[in-house]
């Protein structure tokens, strides 16, 4: 009977142990595991990239932290892939949901720290390109021009990608309001498949300026709190010069294939 | 000696009221939601479109049947476990063959009233059946659906009311708009794996497969905002795959429909704008 009566105690002591533990997974989740259960499926363990059935998705190794923060959030945010024509773009869209915010006493949402854990980890993920063995995309690329794709890359002022982009491809990390040079991310990890396909994107206008619609107030509403506003609209000025400085979807090809052969040279 | 015999049949009684409290709770507690609102049948699940009295109807005739028997089984179940308790310290159990006449009636009597049931079940089935299924009223409008890792397409049709006529239809993600008390076909497809269209709400559920193009209908009937989910594991995002729906009266989706158009128009002025600046100011002294 005496034993008995230790029961409940015993099974209460339990329940508070397992809420309790519970609540400190929930509270702290390791960026490292977080990306190993949402992101490695398909990204891959290194952020390498993978091709699973018709479905590719891109190496994300070693990117910015800001620009995959930036990214995350539009992603989230509605600010990206939620155009029906974005098929890579509309998976993000879904996936990044898993990724949970920090709320107020009054269930408001007052940052992602998941969003800026994960950033993190991926931006320190080293950039193998040595081990893509060989390009996915040759049909694509086929009698695409290294030389012309140079020229349109290092052309001068206002045009050039490399105004942006820099030299050895490592992006811009402090915007210039002054010369309208806006925040970029860097293309060394980048597939050629997936720069491409982006902009392509860019071109038909599924990524690029965020338009005066609800959502995109409700966007920068998010990020204003999050403290990530730029003054310039980087997509805006990318989508800008996808369709000046590209003239045609052969200068696309060109671009692409040099920007690949020098940050690929293996290939 | 006497307050060993005096055991099981306590437990025994006592196992007993407690059954029977719980099916009397059990009871009272279904009935006290069921009763009262129709529209909240299930959980505060809303009946929003023109069949879903009809599915209700269905699964609570199906409650009320297997209820009724799983109540009346446990109730002969437990009295008999009751009546037939041991009474004696050295009594024990018969072996009950069920040969005689007067047992096989406690098969073959229920048996026959479980058909009766069976047959009332397949009636109301197939009347549902029928009517959800297999009849397509007339379409006062149609709508695109279209599945896919992991998101739902909407085209809904623009001001002009015909899908795939013009370029003024509206597509949106996650996202469906829809006039009340209209009929609306659906043309429901997937790009890429089994996907299933499911608005609990109208109490719709229909599977989208790769390749081919499914017809179905529903009719909005209560104005609100609902859920949309897929039903069918389509890999790791399965669970993220979902949307809304709002149910506009007709004014309201009248105003919605001007919105959006006025909206869609915004995207290429601002790249416009934007070209603009970059080509001005970057080559500026």
């Amino acid at each position: 009977m005496h034993e008995m009566k230790k029961l409940p105690v015993f099974l209460w002591t339990c329940a508070l142990v397992l809420l309790a533990a519970n609540d400190a997974v929930a509270e702290g989740r390791d960026s490292a595991k977080i990306y190993g259960a949402s992101c490695a499926v398909c990204h891959g363990d290194k952020g390498e990239g993978k091709t699973i059935g018709i479905n590719r998705f891109p190496a994300i190794a070693g990117l910015q932290k800001w620009y995959i923060q930036d990214q995350l959030i539009k992603f989230k945010y509605d600010g990206r892939g939620a155009d029906y024509r974005d098929k890579g773009g509309l998976m993000m869209h879904a996936m990044v949901r898993t990724l949970k915010p920090q709320r107020s006493k009054d269930l408001e949402i007052v940052g992602e720290p998941e969003i800026e854990g994960i950033a993190g980890y991926i931006s320190n993920l080293p950039v193998d390109n040595s081990s893509k063995l060989e390009k996915e995309s040759d049909d694509e690329s086929l009698n695409a021009s290294i030389e012309r794709g140079r020229k349109i890359y290092t052309a001068e002022a206002p045009s050039g990608c490399v105004l942006c982009h820099g030299d050895k491809f490592q992006g811009n990390n402090k915007e210039d309001v002054n010369k309208l040079l806006p925040r970029a991310p860097m293309l060394v990890p980048l597939d050629d498949w997936y720069m491409l396909e982006q902009l392509g994107k860019f071109r038909e206008g599924v990524r690029g300026p965020v338009a005066d619609t609800k959502r995109a107030k409700q966007l920068l509403g998010e990020k204003a709190k999050l403290k990530m506003s730029d003054q310039l609209d980087g997509p805006a000025l990318m989508q800008a010069m996808s369709l000046t400085a590209l003239v045609n979807k052969q200068a696309v090809k060109d671009v692409v294939a040099y920007i690949y052969s020098e940050t690929h040279p293996s290939n | 000696m006497s307050k060993s015999k005096d055991i099981p049949g306590t437990t025994s009684y006592i196992l007993f009221i407690v059954t029977a409290v719980i099916c009397v709770v059990f009871a009272i507690t279904a009935f006290y939601f069921v009763f009262p609102n129709r529209e909240t049948w299930m959980v505060g699940l809303p009946q929003a479109s023109s069949y879903a009295g009809d599915i209700d109807g269905l699964f609570g005739l199906i409650t009320y049947l297997v209820g009724f028997w799983f109540v009346v089984s446990e109730v002969v179940f437990f009295y008999f476990i009751f009546r037939y308790r041991k009474k004696t310290p050295d009594q024990k159990a018969e072996y009950v063959t069920g040969e005689e006449h007067h047992q096989k009636q406690w098969i073959t009597i229920p048996h026959i009233l479980v058909i009766i049931c069976d047959v009332a079940l397949i009636f109301g089935t197939v009347y549902v059946w029928y009517k959800v299924k297999q009849d397509l009223p007339p379409a006062q409008a149609t709508i695109r659906v279209t599945g896919q890792q992991w998101a739902w397409t909407f085209q809904h049709p623009g001001p002009d009311g015909q899908l795939d006529k013009g370029d003024d239809d509206i597509y949106l993600v996650d996202e469906l708009h829809l006039k009340v008390d209209t009929v609306y076909h659906f043309k429901l497809e997937s790009t890429d794996v089994l996907h299933s269209f499911s608005i609990p709400a109208f109490r719709i559920k229909q599977d989208s497969v790769p390749g081919r193009t499914i017809t179905g209908w529903f009719e909005p009937t209560l104005v609100g905002e609902y859920d949309i989910q897929c039903a069918e594991m389509c890999g790791i995002g399965h669970g993220l795959m979902k949307g809304r729906v709002y149910v506009h009266a007709e004014n309201e989706y009248s105003q919605w429909l001007k919105g959006e158009n006025l909206s869609g128009a915004t995207a290429a002025e601002t790249s416009a704008v934007a070209l603009g600046q970059v080509a001005l100011e970057r080559t500026s002294p």
